[in-house]
C-alpha cells in the first residue's frame, strides 16, 4: 500500500467536539487513501456517528477536514454536497415521495436553487438506479419498500451527489445477514475503480474488518487503535474498550470476533459426573434380562463404584420413563438440560398436549436453542375425534421418525410417545424399529405411563416412577410450575 | 426504464385552468341584478380591453359589470391563489401537512392591526391606502418579525447545547404560537374595551371579498404577481427540505437561507391578502392538501397546481357568500369552511381507500 506517497482523498487533523462540558471527540486525525474503505468502530457513545458528523459537516466540530487537500469546512453547503456524500442512519423519508424523485434529490448541489432538474439530471439518477438494480422500484414510494430496498434507495441518492467521499452511517444495522451482505458487496463494488472512498461506521465487528481496508476503533472520543483488522480486532482491545469477552478466529483471512458465552459445558464437572454416563454392565445386556419394570435399578449407579473394565462406552443410549407417578417428562427435561450444557443439539417433541395449558418448558427450551416440535397441537386430552385424531398422531410420528432418521441430534425427547402406541393410534413395530435403527450418536428418551413390553426391549434404561401420592387424588387441581 | 420524476401534467393545468373559467363566468353572471348573461361576459371581455367589444347593456349593468362584480372575482382569484401558494409553502417550510399561511401569527399580527385602526376611528378597510389595511399589513408582518426573531433565538441555544438543526423549525412554530397568542390577547383587550367597534371587527376577521372598485385589486395585484412568481419554481426546493434539515443541508442547500427567504415571500404575500380581505380561514390549509392528495405529494406539483385549484376555488366560495342569503352577505371564511371541510374530508377518504 502506497497510502504515504499519494495524497490522501480524506484528511482529517485535530477534530475535536464538546457539547457544554461533554467532550465528545478529542483530537482526532487520520487520513483515508483514495479508493479506500475505512470503517470506525467502538462501543456504544464513542463518538462514532458524531465523528462521521464532524466529517460531513452535519456538526460543527473544531479542527480540519480537507478533501484533496481542500479544507471542508468553509466550504457553502454546495460545494461540500459536491465532495462529500452521507448516508444517514435513519434517513427522513418523506411521505409519498417516488425512488426516482429521492435519488433526483442527490442533484441538489449542482441546480441553480430556482431550477428544474435537468435532463441529465434525470438520465444520471437513472443509471444510478440501473446500477444498483432499483429500476423496478423506480416508481414506488421509497416508505413502500423493505429495508433493504430502502438502504439501497438512500445509498442511490449519495451516488446521485457523484462525491469522491461516502459516509455512511451504520449502513446495515437495520438489515438481516443477507441484505447486510448484499449492501456491502455493493459499496465494495463502488469503490472498485479507486474513484470513491468509503468511511462507514459499523456496529458489527467482523462485518467492518471483513470489509474494510482499515478499521478505526473509537473509544471515549479518541482514536484507540487503527490499522488492518487483525491489528485492531484483538482480544485484549476489545476486552479494553468494549468490556467484552471475545474469542477470535481467522476464518481464510477474515477476522471473525465471536462472544464467549460462559456455558455449563465449560464447567469443571465432578469426576463421579463422568461416570454416570458410563452406562453400567447390565445395561448392555438389557435386552435379555430386563424383561420386568423394575429394570429402574440402573438409575442408581451414583452411588456404586463400577467397574471401569467391565463396561463399554456406548455411542448413544434409550432411555424410557414410564410410571403412573409424576415426574416422567420433567425428568426428560432434566436430561434435555444436561445435553444442552454438553453443546448438544436437543430435540423434543410433545405428541400429547393439552390446548389451554400453556406450558413453561417450552418457552425455557426454545431459549436454550432446543428444537422444538408439538406435533400434539392438533389433538388434545379433551378431543372427541378419533380419526382425525389417529391421523395427526401418524402424521407426528412421521415427522419424530425423520427427525431421529436425519441424525442432526444429540438427544431426542419423545415426550408422552407411549400413548399413541397403547391407544393404537400408531403401530409399534415402526417405532421400535426406528428406535433400533437410529443413527448411532442419537439418544432418546421416551416418556409416557404403561410403556409397552417392545419399548422397553430396545430402551437401555427403563425407569418407572411410582405413585407413592397424588395431590390430584385429594382434590388439588395441578400446580403451574410443578406440573406443567 | 420510463419512470419519470414527478412533474406537473398538461392535462392537469388545462383542466385547472377550465376549472378558474368556469368559476370566473358564474361568479359573473349571477348576483342580484339579473343581466343578460351573454351581455356580462362580453362586457367582461369589453373591460379588460376596452371599446373591442359591444355589450348591448345598459350604462347602468356595463357599470355593476365592470365596477362591482369583476373587481370582486379578480379579487378573489388574487386572493385564492396568494394564500393557497402561501400555506403550500409554510407546509414545506415546516414539513408540517397542517401548517397554514397563519402558522407564524399573521392573521393574528393583522387582526390586531386592523383592531386597532377601527377602535380608533382611522378607517373604514376600503378605499386607497386605507389605514385599516395599512395597520393590517403593518400587525401581520410585525407578528411574523417577531416570531422569526425569538424563534431563532430560541433555536441558537438548543443548537449550541449540541441539538440538531430540525429544532429551529419547531422553535419557530413554538415563537408562532407564542406570538400569535400575545397580539390575540391585546386584540381582545382593545376589542373588550370597545364593544361598539365589536360588528366592524369581527365582520374582518371573517374576512371578505367587498370590494371599492379596483383599488383593492391594484393594491394587491403587483405584490402578489412579484411573490407568486418567486414561489412558483420554489417546489423542488421544498422537496429537498423535506429530508429534514440535516440531510438537506447535506446535499448542499443553505436551509436557513431558503427557509428565511420563502417565510419572508411567503408572509409578504399572506400579509397583503390580509390586508384587504380579512382573515379568511381554511384556504391555505385544505387548498395545497387537496392538490397534494388528488395530484401527488410533490411540491413542484403542489405548489403551482395550488395557485390554480386556490383561485378557483375562492372565486366559487364569494360567489356563495354574496348570493346565499342575498341580498346580505355571508362572511366568505365561512363559507370556506362550510363547504371546504366537508369536501375536504371526502377528498381524505377517496385518497385513503386508494
Amino acid at each position: 500500500m502506497n497510502q504515504q506517497m499519494q495524497e490522501p482523498a480524506l484528511s482529517v487533523t485535530n477534530i475535536s467536539f464538546r457539547v457544554k462540558e461533554a467532550t465528545l471527540l478529542d483530537g482526532i486525525s487520520f487520513d483515508v487513501a483514495p479508493g479506500e474503505w475505512i470503517s470506525i468502530i467502538g462501543p456504544n457513545g464513542a463518538g462514532k456517528s458524531t465523528l462521521l458528523r464532524s466529517i460531513s459537516g452535519a456538526s460543527r466540530a473544531r479542527g480540519n477536514v480537507e478533501v484533496f487537500g481542500e479544507p471542508l469546512m468553509n466550504l457553502a453547503p454546495k460545494d461540500r454536497a459536491k465532495r462529500v456524500a452521507w448516508v444517514p442512519q435513519t434517513p427522513t423519508v418523506p411521505v409519498g415521495m417516488s425512488v426516482i424523485d429521492y435519488v433526483l434529490l442527490g442533484r441538489t448541489p449542482y441546480l441553480h436553487p430556482l431550477a428544474s432538474p435537468s435532463k441529465r439530471d434525470v438520465a444520471t439518477t437513472k443509471d444510478i438506479l440501473e446500477e444498483l438494480s432499483l429500476e423496478s422500484f423506480a416508481r414506488r414510494a421509497v416508505e413502500t419498500l423493505s429495508g433493504g430496498e430502502r438502504q439501497r434507495v438512500v445509498i442511490a441518492r449519495a451516488l446521485a451527489q457523484d462525491t469522491p467521499i461516502i459516509l455512511l452511517d451504520e449502513p446495515t444495522s437495520a438489515l438481516d445477514l443477507g441484505h447486510q451482505q448484499d449492501v456491502l458487496l455493493r459499496l465494495d463494488r463502488l469503490r472498485a475503480n479507486g474513484e470513491r472512498t468509503i468511511i462507514s461506521t459499523m456496529h458489527d465487528l467482523t462485518l467492518a474488518g471483513h470489509f474494510a481496508d482499515r478499521v478505526l476503533m473509537l473509544s471515549k472520543g479518541t482514536v484507540a487503535s487503527i490499522g488492518p483488522a487483525a491489528e485492531v480486532l484483538t482480544r485484549s482491545n476489545i476486552a479494553e474498550h468494549y468490556g467484552a469477552d471475545v474469542s477470535i478466529t481467522n476464518v481464510r483471512g477474515t477476522i471473525v470476533i465471536s462472544p464467549t458465552i460462559s456455558t455449563p459445558s465449560s464447567f469443571e464437572l465432578p469426576e463421579h459426573f463422568n461416570q454416570h454416563h458410563t452406562p453400567p454392565a447390565k445395561n448392555t445386556n438389557s435386552e435379555t434380562e430386563s424383561s420386568s419394570m423394575s429394570s429402574d435399578a440402573t438409575a442408581e449407579p451414583v452411588t456404586e463404584t463400577p467397574d471401569k473394565e467391565s463396561h463399554r462406552v456406548a455411542k448413544s443410549l434409550v432411555l424410557v420413563n414410564t410410571g403412573d407417578g409424576k415426574g416422567k417428562s420433567s425428568s426428560a427435561f432434566g436430561m434435555m438440560i444436561r445435553g444442552v450444557a454438553r453443546d448438544w443439539n436437543v430435540a423434543v417433541v410433545q405428541f400429547v398436549k393439552s390446548g389451554d395449558w400453556n406450558v413453561g418448558e417450552e418457552k425455557v427450551g426454545r431459549q436454550l436453542g432446543v428444537d422444538w416440535h408439538n406435533e400434539g397441537d392438533g389433538f388434545t386430552w379433551s378431543s372427541d375425534d378419533l380419526e382425525h385424531d389417529k391421523a395427526i398422531a401418524q402424521a407426528g410420528w412421521d415427522n419424530a421418525k425423520a427427525l431421529i432418521m436425519a441424525g442432526e441430534h444429540q438427544l431426542i425427547i419423545l415426550d408422552e410417545l407411549t400413548y399413541l402406541i397403547n391407544w393404537g393410534w400408531i403401530d409399534a413395530g415402526p417405532v421400535y424399529d426406528t428406535i433400533t435403527n437410529r443413527p448411532k450418536h442419537v439418544s432418546i428418551v421416551v416418556t409416557g405411563r404403561d410403556a409397552p413390553q417392545g419399548l422397553i426391549d430396545v430402551a437401555d434404561t427403563v425407569s418407572e416412577v411410582v405413585k407413592v401420592k397424588h395431590a390430584f387424588d385429594n382434590g388439588i387441581l395441578a400446580k403451574r410450575g410443578l406440573d406443567y | 426504464m420510463n419512470a419519470r420524476p414527478a412533474s406537473i401534467r398538461v392535462s392537469w393545468i388545462v383542466g385547472g385552468v377550465a376549472f378558474v373559467l368556469g368559476s370566473i363566468a358564474l361568479a359573473l353572471v349571477i348576483g342580484p341584478t339579473p343581466i343578460d348573461r351573454s351581455g356580462v361576459l362580453i362586457e367582461s371581455f369589453d373591460a379588460a380591453l376596452p371599446g373591442s367589444f359591444d355589450s348591448g347593456l345598459t350604462d347602468q349593468q356595463q357599470s355593476i359589470v365592470a365596477n362591482l362584480r369583476l373587481p370582486r372575482v379578480v379579487l378573489g382569484l388574487l386572493v385564492g391563489a396568494s394564500l393557497s401558494i402561501s400555506g403550500a409553502t409554510f407546509q414545506g417550510v415546516f414539513r408540517n401537512p397542517l401548517a397554514d399561511p397563519y402558522l407564524l401569527g399573521v392573521a393574528a399580527g393583522g387582526g390586531l392591526g386592523a383592531t386597532i385602526a377601527f377602535v380608533y376611528g382611522l378607517g373604514d378597510g376600503q378605499g386607497w391606502f386605507d389605514l385599516v389595511q395599512v395597520f393590517a399589513f403593518a400587525g401581520a408582518l410585525s407578528a411574523v418579525f417577531l416570531a422569526w426573531v425569538m424563534g431563532n433565538a430560541a433555536s441558537a441555544g438548543v443548537t449550541e447545547l449540541g441539538g440538531d438543526r430540525q429544532s429551529s423549525a419547531t422553535s419557530l412554530i413554538l415563537a408562532g404560537v407564542a406570538v400569535a397568542s400575545f397580539f390575540t390577547a391585546i386584540q381582545s383587550f382593545l376589542q373588550q374595551r370597545n364593544t361598539e367597534d365589536i360588528r366592524q371587527v369581527y365582520t374582518w376577521l371573517l374576512g371578505g371579498l367587498t370590494t371599492s372598485g379596483w383599488t383593492e385589486v391594484i393594491l394587491l395585484l403587483p405584490i402578489a404577481t412579484i411573490c407568486v412568481a418567486l414561489l412558483l419554481p420554489s417546489g423542488r426546493m421544498l422537496d429537498v427540505l423535506a429530508v429534514g434539515d440535516d440531510e438537506a443541508t447535506m446535499l448542499g442547500m443553505s436551509v436557513n437561507r431558503v427557509r428565511l427567504a420563502l417565510v419572508v415571500i411567503a408572509s409578504l404575500l399572506t400579509a397583503s391578502a390580509v390586508a384587504v380581505s380579512g382573515l379568511i380561514a381554511f384556504v391555505g390549509l385544505i387548498i395545497p392538501h387537496t392538490v397534494r392528495l388528488v395530484f401527488g405529494s410533490s411540491y413542484r406539483i403542489i405548489v403551482p397546481m395550488s395557485v390554480i385549484v386556490g383561485a378557483g376555488f375562492l372565486t366559487l366560495s364569494d360567489l356563495v357568500a354574496r348570493t346565499a342569503l342575498s341580498p346580505s352577505e355571508l362572511p366568505i371564511g365561512v363559507v370556506t369552511a362550510f363547504f371546504g371541510a366537508p369536501f375536504f374530508v371526502v377528498i381524505l377518504r377517496t385518497a385513503v381507500s386508494r
